[in-house]
């Protein structure tokens, strides 16, 4: 059933860029070019053909692991495209994990000790991290712990000290709505007649918490979570911009900017991909965590 | 892919309703609660909007989010009276100064006020919140209750497409629209639009389905001709509260969306005052004039939490209604 | 003296117009091996009692505010959480109204009932899992063995009754506190449950508070009833006398709506008006508007439970006698 579905997202892609005005070759050109340079560079990139047959050319070229030279760069996009994955999946990988984290625990100790000040102060935290733009909250990071405190660098890649900031901004930021969702489903799970069951057993109560009602609650968190993924990698975007940070993020944005066509639609397939493997991953964790689905 | 199809629609049930701070009359761990004891008098159930306007009221935080939006609308109809100067006016010589009581948030890189700017990028702010919502909303309820309504195939490809643009990041599928139109005010309001259409339609695509369940059954129970615009209006209003609650958080999320695609240089152009691009001018001159970054994204912030809160609260009000 | 001794049990609960209390100070008692029968209408406070009676009625937004339960003679209300733990499930035990959701979704039921026996009996995980096996069969689950891993949702409604009431009775309770077990049921299977639990009484010996609305159940399960209206009991004793010669307006009303098969009715009795809304109890006695022998009395003052015979109390003026022995 992916498939289908990749191949209907592939043409919308190929499309949409394909309706936009300008062409790409006319960024390669110097103003004032004679009209055959820019009719031979046209027929080198195969833009004189009908659209379908681009398309068909494409999309075997893609399953053949060809997918194109960037026009802007003297690269084939494959190659791009290896080259700044690894950068945007740890900053990914990173980020989700502070997220998770951070946000369980804050969710779930707020759930605990509901309608203390412990809760009153988690759900603000949350509340904020919902509400500010991911971007502002690293240039305030960076503002405070690399200009004032100088403890991380500006910008830059390759080692952990570089990777803090970017990472704790995308993970803060993610915390907030794991937070929010994790203390209403614990809150909702606490009221269910099992619960009750559970207590009548003679439970202790920390058991019951962790045991039956945080594990019932993971179960709504864990699909949030599943499509978190998409959110991060719209994340890392921003961030990369913000930190300097070399990815996919950037490139797809700086591609955008400059119509480099074939990269555009390169890192959007991959993206794609890569969202729907992370809900892959998401149904299977969530089949795993609900006993109820695994049967069907 | 059946599998995801059934994830989304549990996720879309959920994140809407889970943004809510749960109830709050029971506890896991064991608070005892101490309210005022009324008198003994005759208990009549309140009426509906009675018990909304009550709860409202014991909501504070969403009185707060109330009073920020109100402000922000104030600010950005009488922007003329509150400003004061021009967001376009330059007076270079006066050019990144911080904040004096003179220019009350400083000067920008070309020595405009930054308040008045602010001040007069609320009504940017708004027109984006209002009419991409405004839109995104329309988009939604046409397209869910196509699919609701007619069913069948349409509605299945129709759904697969509404969990695909769900999944995908709203970042990167607003910026591929901009770049598509061009970079201005509008084309950010139409991406935007675009982008977050799913969950109002979603929304409206569940509520018709249950709509259509019981209009079904209540003909085949009814012995007479069932007049079925009792049933609609009956029943539209339980449709509509899920999307007035999740349309005033998303016209949160449109702010800060249009904040990053300003800040990306997407957005509305020079000189136009629109927070997202002085945040993004504030990050060249982040170092030397930090409060050209500072007050632009404090006031994003106020304003997308006052649209949070009041949607949180309006949803906690609206819990009783749905659950009676 | 008795295993459990209730006495002026009194609630609060919370809400947006203030605090309801609705349950007025009730008393009864349960011998051991006893089986008491607390019967009334939907919202008369039978569950809130169960769950106050092992302390759990705090978790649902409820406060116990006056009265004392003497369990084994202890005060129960003077214990901490952690001695209550001790307690729920080795002591006393909970079954539960709706089977389908009272058991977790995410285990196997088998970990389930060793859940608690693993808490209380300290035993490791093999013996555990024989004597939950063993209690399985004892329920007239077939082929427990693999029952043992399966999840709660792969069973019927019947079985999972069926564990609950393993769950309930693995500890070997002295008391088993029964919520409406055969309500959700289907009534052939109600019938099964309550064929097994006429077996289980005499197997293991614990006492039963068994709640339910059915008169049925009532009559051939229990040996002592207590009527509950409106958050009092309003009439107790043993369930042949009150069957056979009920004294309570209300109660005798309960038995005159059951349909009899063996005569011609033309209509079915119902008493008359509906119960009052914790928040409306009327001042007085709380069946007054609804009862057709009232007196003056009734309307200020409330009846508390008075002796008339040899276990059998009645809340009601037209039986109280003054010091003489006098009819009132």
């Amino acid at each position: 059933m992916m498939i289908p579905v990749f191949i209907l997202c592939s043409i919308v892609i190929f499309l949409i860029l394909h309706l936009v005005p300008g062409n790409p070759v006319d960024n390669l050109l110097h103003p004032g070019s004679p009209l055959e340079a820019r009719e031979q560079l046209i027929k080198e990139f195969g833009l004189d053909r009908p659209i379908y047959q681009q398309y068909i050319i494409w999309l075997a070229n893609v399953f053949k692991g060809n997918l194109g030279v960037s026009i802007t760069e003297q690269r084939t996009v494959s190659e791009l495209l290896l080259l700044k994955l690894p950068n945007t999946v740890v900053l990914g990988v990173v980020s989700f994990l502070i997220s998770f984290i951070l946000g369980i625990f804050l969710g779930a100790l707020s759930a605990i000790k509901q309608n203390t000040i412990v809760d009153y102060i988690g759900m603000v935290l949350a509340l904020l991290g919902v509400s500010v733009p991911t971007f502002w909250l690293g240039l305030m990071l960076m503002l405070i712990f690399s200009v004032n405190l100088g403890w991380f660098p500006i910008s830059g890649y390759g080692d952990l000290k570089s990777l803090v900031l970017p990472a704790f901004t995308l993970g803060l930021a993610g915390a907030g709505l794991i937070a929010r969702v994790t203390r209403a489903s614990m809150l909702e799970i606490a009221q269910k007649d099992y619960i009750a069951i559970v207590r009548a057993k003679g439970i202790s109560n920390s058991q019951v918490i962790i045991k039956h009602i945080f594990r019932n609650a993971l179960i709504p968190i864990i699909t949030l979570l599943g499509l978190r993924l998409g959110w991060i990698i719209g994340g890392a975007v921003t961030i990369e911009i913000v930190f300097n940070r070399p990815g996919l993020g950037r490139l797809l944005a700086n591609s955008l900017f400059r119509r480099d066509y074939p990269v555009i639609q390169g890192s959007l397939l991959l993206l794609i991909f890569a969202v729907m493997v992370g809900n892959l991953i998401a149904d299977i964790l969530y089949a795993y965590a609900d006993p109820r689905i695994r049967y069907n | 892919m059946l599998m995801l199809t059934h994830v989304s629609a549990i996720i879309n049930l959920f994140i809407v309703k889970y943004y809510s701070e749960g109830v709050d009359t029971k506890n896991i761990g064991r608070k005892k609660k101490k309210l005022k004891s009324n008198r003994e008098k005759q208990y009549i159930p309140r009426n509906k909007s009675r018990i909304m306007f009550l709860k409202f009221k014991k909501n504070k935080m969403a009185i707060i989010g109330l009073v920020i939006i109100s402000i922000l609308i104030f600010t950005g109809i009488f922007a003329d009276f509150i400003a004061p100067q021009s967001y376009r006016e330059q007076n270079l010589p006066l050019k990144s100064q911080s904040p004096s009581s003179n220019f009350w948030f400083g000067t920008d890189e070309f020595g405009r006020c930054i308040f008045s700017r602010i001040v007069y990028g609320a009504r940017i702010s708004l027109k984006v919140a209002i009419v991409s919502t405004g839109i995104s909303v329309l988009i939604g309820i046409i397209i869910g209750s196509i699919s609701a309504y007619y069913g069948g195939f349409l509605d299945q490809i129709l759904v697969v497409l509404m969990d695909v643009m769900w999944a995908f990041p709203t970042i990167l599928l607003s910026l591929i629209i901009v770049a598509i139109i061009g970079a201005s005010l509008n084309s950010v309001i139409i991406a935007i639009a675009l982008s977050y259409w799913v969950q109002y339609a979603r929304l409206i695509r569940g509520q018709i389905l249950s709509l259509k369940n019981e209009l079904y059954i209540e003909v085949t129970r009814s012995l007479g001709a069932n007049d079925s615009t009792i049933l609609w209006k009956h029943l539209l209003p339980n449709a509509i509260i899920p999307v007035v609650v999740a349309a005033t958080l998303g016209m949160g999320s449109a702010i800060v969306l249009e904040a990053t695609l300003s800040f990306l240089g997407m957005g509305a152009q020079p000189p136009m005052p629109s927070w997202g691009s002085m945040l993004s001018n504030g990050r060249t001159y982040l170092f030397i004039a930090p409060w050209s970054a500072i007050f632009p994204g404090i006031a994003t912030i106020i304003t997308v939490l006052g649209f949070n809160l009041l949607g949180d609260g309006l949803r906690d009000i609206m819990d009783i209604k749905i659950k009676e | 003296m008795s295993l459990l001794e209730v006495n002026g049990l009194k609630l609060r609960f919370h809400s947006l117009d203030g605090p309801v209390e609705p349950l007025n100070g009730i008393n009864f008692q349960l011998e051991k091996g006893e089986v008491l029968g607390l019967v009334g209408e939907t919202g008369c406070g039978k569950s809130i009692t169960a769950k106050s009676v092992i302390k759990l009625i705090s978790y649902s937004g409820g406060e116990i505010i006056n009265g004392s339960i003497i369990f084994d003679h202890e005060d129960l209300l003077n214990k901490s959480e952690k001695e209550m733990q001790k307690i729920r499930g080795a002591k006393i035990s909970l079954i539960s109204q709706d089977p389908m959701t009272s058991l977790d979704p995410v285990y196997r039921v088998g970990d389930q009932i060793i859940e608690a026996i693993q808490v209380h009996k300290k035993l490791n995980y093999k013996e555990a899992k024989k004597k939950a096996v063993e209690l399985m069969r004892l329920m007239g689950i077939p082929l427990p063995e693999k029952v043992f891993y399966q999840y709660p949702h792969e069973l019927s409604g019947g079985m999972k009754q069926r564990i609950v009431i393993a769950i309930a009775l693995s500890c070997d309770p002295a008391l088993v506190i029964a919520d409406e077990p055969t309500t959700a049921l289907d009534v052939t299977i109600q019938a099964q449950i309550i064929d097994l639990f006429s077996k289980l009484k005499e197997q293991f010996q614990s006492a039963f508070l068994l709640i339910t609305h059915d008169l049925g159940v009532v009559a051939q399960m229990c040996d002592s009833v207590a009527i509950m209206y409106a958050g009092n009991i309003v009439e107790k004793g043993p369930v042949r006398k009150i069957f056979h010669s009920p004294k309570h307006p209300y109660t005798k009303g309960l038995l005159q709506c059951i349909p009899k098969m063996d005569r011609k009715q033309k209509k079915l009795n119902a008493i008359p008006g509906t119960v009052p809304h914790p928040r409306n109890f009327p001042t007085g006695c709380r069946f007054y508007p609804r009862c057709q022998h009232t007196m003056k009395k009734c309307l200020s003052q409330q009846p508390g439970l008075f002796e008339i015979d040899d276990e059998r109390f009645v809340a009601c003026f037209r039986y109280f006698k003054n010091s003489d022995g006098e009819q009132e």
